[in-house]
């Protein structure tokens, strides 16, 4: 997995707190749930792009995690327990198959860019343009996105993860991750260039 | 591009790269709901069928449109009703199977036969005067209300013996529950189902015995003057552990039914008739609900309320799975179903 993201799931959890969860303690559980709630409905919100979808993951994951945390063998942080997974990794893979399920079960959850036309893409290594940082700006034009070009995005580059490990998520090869990044980039990219011109070039776009 | 002319650009960091732009996007925040729903989940007596039902549970703040995404596919409540029918007589013979090493149980005096049941005293009510709806050889009937009566006949047929149970003892005859509570001795050491304990048969009494016996509404029936049933069965204080383990499972189903009826409800498929049933029968299940809420209820009052509790919750079930199939075909018989049930 590439480290160039952090992700919002790295938290680490104290082992008394993994012990109560063993334990099924209903407050470890609720303190695990609000420590991680954010960042599954976000993950789950950014790859499928409806919120109630997104709250129906976040249910789903976190009963999935009282349910099989037997089933944990990791530690506690990340920094400890030499090659083990921390328990925030072994949250999220939970919560990213959730949401990766939640998008096969959508009629529209297969949508991605077409791969069929066009060069082989290749790396985008331009910085994203300055609206980028316009979170409002950033969420419209991901949302624009089809839902699966959207999930690699968000894996790739909030999430940190390989084409290799997204390929074999989303049951695809390592260059339909490919593509999708290079393509999903530059639509993106494309997006949010459209909506920083002027209003009125906006609106005569948009009405024709 | 950037507008340089525009201030908020100016101002703004422009990421590094997308990694960059989207660690900066902000943490959004669920709905309060979650939570109380995943709680809700947590605190559910069983999670073996309810769990496969609720499974994609919306929250509830936002249950109005997930509520009607649902509805659209009218297959998935159908296929919904067909596996509660399914589970039920098998959590049923489990219960069955756990029991039988201690004692003869209310599960094995109650897969006794089992007097008509009301829901059946009305369709033979209506047999005689509407012979188009009529519940007897229905299979056999391909008439214009052939189809009303398929679904009536298999709503009639598919009861559990749970609902055997319940409906058992709305009835005005004598129950066989009371003899073989009091004919059999608390424990013995059967372990199998063959050496079943001597109890009296009851006389069946025909439709048309318990129709003209009872021409009340049905709560009137199932419920006594005192909100019990009338010949309510009484359990044997040597039996209180089997009570235990069948109320568990009353209340297990009652959950299970209740999932089930959320879903199957649609309020767009409902005429006028129909609305009214579904407002009869859930008066009902509020009545029996406020009878439980009372304090000072015997084991044995509680057992025979929850079990009519069941019974009515299987008979909303299939009233709403009859009207959704009949509304999915495009066929209107929802006064049929409203005077069948």
């Amino acid at each position: 997995m590439s480290q160039h993201a952090t992700s919002s799931f790295a938290i680490d959890v104290p082992d008394a707190l993994l012990v109560g969860l063993r334990q099924r303690d209903r407050a470890a559980f609720e303190q695990v749930y609000r420590w991680f709630e954010r960042p599954v409905f976000t993950l789950a919100l950014r790859m499928c792009g409806d919120r109630e979808q997104a709250a129906e993951i976040l249910q789903d994951t976190m009963l999935k995690v009282f349910d099989r945390i037997g089933d944990f063998r990791g530690h506690s942080a990340g920094n400890g327990g030499g090659e083990r997974s921390p328990f925030w990794g072994w949250l999220r893979q939970i919560a990213i198959n959730e949401a990766l399920m939640a998008l096969r079960r959508n009629r529209r959850g297969g949508d991605w860019l077409d791969i069929a036309d066009g060069p082989e893409p290749v790396d985008d290594i331009t910085p994203p343009p300055a609206a980028a940082a316009d979170a409002a700006r950033l969420q419209r034009a991901m949302d624009a996105l089809p839902p699966a070009t959207r999930a690699v995005l968000w894996l790739y580059h909030a999430e940190g993860y390989t084409h290799e490990e997204i390929a074999e998520l989303m049951q695809r090869t390592p260059s339909f991750s490919k593509s999708q990044l290079s393509r999903g980039s530059r639509r993106l990219r494309a997006l949010l260039e459209a909506e920083s011109l002027p209003l009125s070039v906006v609106a005569e776009v948009a009405h024709g | 591009m950037a507008d340089a002319s525009n201030p908020f650009d100016a101002r703004r960091r422009r990421p590094r790269d997308w990694g960059d732009a989207f660690s900066n996007l902000p943490l959004d925040t669920p709905p309060l709901s979650v939570w109380s729903q995943i709680e809700a989940r947590l605190n559910a007596p069983t999670q073996t069928f309810a769990e496969a039902v609720v499974m994609r549970m919306p929250a509830a703040d936002s249950s109005a449109p997930a509520r009607r995404k649902f509805s659209n596919r009218a297959w998935l409540a159908l296929a919904a009703s067909v596996s509660a029918l399914a589970i039920l007589p098998l959590l049923w013979s489990n219960m069955r199977e756990t029991s039988n090493t201690t004692s003869p149980t209310l599960a094995d005096r109650l897969s006794a036969p089992s007097p008509r049941v009301i829901v059946d005293a009305a369709l033979a009510t209506r047999a005689d005067t509407q012979p188009t709806v009529a519940p007897r050889d229905r299979s056999n009937e391909r008439t214009g209300t052939t189809d009303l009566a398929t679904v009536a006949a298999s709503a009639a047929s598919a009861r559990t013996p749970i609902e055997d149970a319940a409906s058992s003892i709305e009835t005005t005859s004598p129950s066989p529950l009371a003899s073989v509570a009091s004919a059999t001795p608390a424990t013995t050491n059967s372990t199998s189902h063959s050496p079943a304990p001597a109890i009296d048969e009851p006389s069946t009494p025909t439709p048309a015995e318990l129709a003209s016996a009872d021409n009340a509404p049905l709560e009137k029936a199932a419920l006594g003057r005192d909100g019990l049933p009338q010949n309510a069965v009484l359990i044997g204080e040597a039996d209180a552990d089997a009570t235990e383990r069948e109320m568990e499972l009353l209340y297990a189903a009652s959950a299970q039914l209740e999932t089930l009826l959320a879903y199957t409800r649609d309020p767009r498929v409902e005429t006028g008739p129909a609305a009214a049933l579904s407002s009869e029968i859930h008066t009902r299940i509020a009545k029996i609900d406020a009878r439980l809420a009372q304090p000072g209820l015997s084991a044995n009052e509680q057992y025979v309320l929850w079990q009519a509790r069941v019974g009515t919750l299987r008979q909303a079930v299939a009233v709403e799975s009859e009207l959704r199939a009949l509304s999915a075909e495009g066929q209107g018989y929802e006064g049929e179903v409203v005077e069948i049930y």
